[in-house]
């Protein structure tokens, strides 16, 4: 499960970036069909989860 | 063990089905881009925000009320976003203009202020219909975007106004 949530963190990571980085070459690529801000929202929650899984798998530890 | 097994097959089938829907939405948007087929048209009846057409601004001088755009003052403004650079934009209004003759523009890049115009000309209490043609070659794009201007001189004198029912633009190569 961590293993899971860690890969979507980090790929969602890099899909924003991607997009992101697209964006400031081309503007217009992307806000016009994906709120960047809501990605980078669910990037958060992903990392926050993964974070809280690794603190709760040191403790059982 | 087999249920081990299917377990990691189903995280690697999750894995790849992720990075398949993250390219296949890159491809999608340089796509959408690229715009091969040399049109790209957008529409708006005003009904709430359009996504490639910013309403019309000041939102002073304009007010939106039940799918038309309702335009009290001038000049108004009008941004659209253009993926790339075409060559020809066609604006076809839908609107209303009792007893004023209105002009519909495109910026231009030749200095801070300078504007193409088409008329518009008064349609009496009936809405209609116009169809008005531009060349973008020396059109001002900004951040991807074409700026229009509809100026009406004597709009903003009591009771008068000009109604925009629809508006679709289309830019061509």
């Amino acid at each position: 499960m961590r293993n899971l949530v860690q890969f979507l963190f980090s790929s969602l990571f890099i899909f924003w970036m991607i997009l992101c980085l697209l964006e400031w070459g081309m503007p217009g690529f992307a806000i016009y069909y994906i709120n960047l801000n809501w990605l980078l929202f669910f990037v958060i929650f992903a990392g926050l989860t993964e974070v809280i899984l690794a603190i709760d798998a040191r403790d059982k530890f | 063990m087999k249920e081990k097994i299917n377990g990691k097959a189903l995280i690697l089938a999750i894995k790849i089905s992720l990075w398949l829907t993250f390219a296949a939405v890159i491809v999608f948007l340089t796509w959408e881009k690229l715009a091969p087929s040399g049109q790209v048209t957008y529409q708006t009846d005003f009904f709430g925000r359009e996504r490639f057409i910013q309403n019309f601004y000041p939102l002073g001088k304009v007010s939106l009320a039940e799918g038309f755009a309702i335009i009290g003052a001038e000049p108004v403004y009008l941004e659209v976003y253009s993926p790339k650079r075409f060559a020809r934009a066609k604006a076809k209004f839908v609107y209303s203009s009792p007893s004023l003759e209105a002009k519909f523009g495109v910026k231009l890049n030749v200095n801070p202020w300078g504007f193409y115009f088409e008329e518009m000309p008064a349609t009496g209490e009936e809405y209609k219909e116009i169809i008005l043609e531009f060349d973008l070659a020396r059109a001002e794009i900004v951040n991807n975007k074409l700026k229009f201007a509809l100026a009406c001189p004597g709009v903003d004198e009591e009771g008068k106004a000009i109604m925009i029912d629809s508006l679709e633009i289309t830019l061509s190569k």
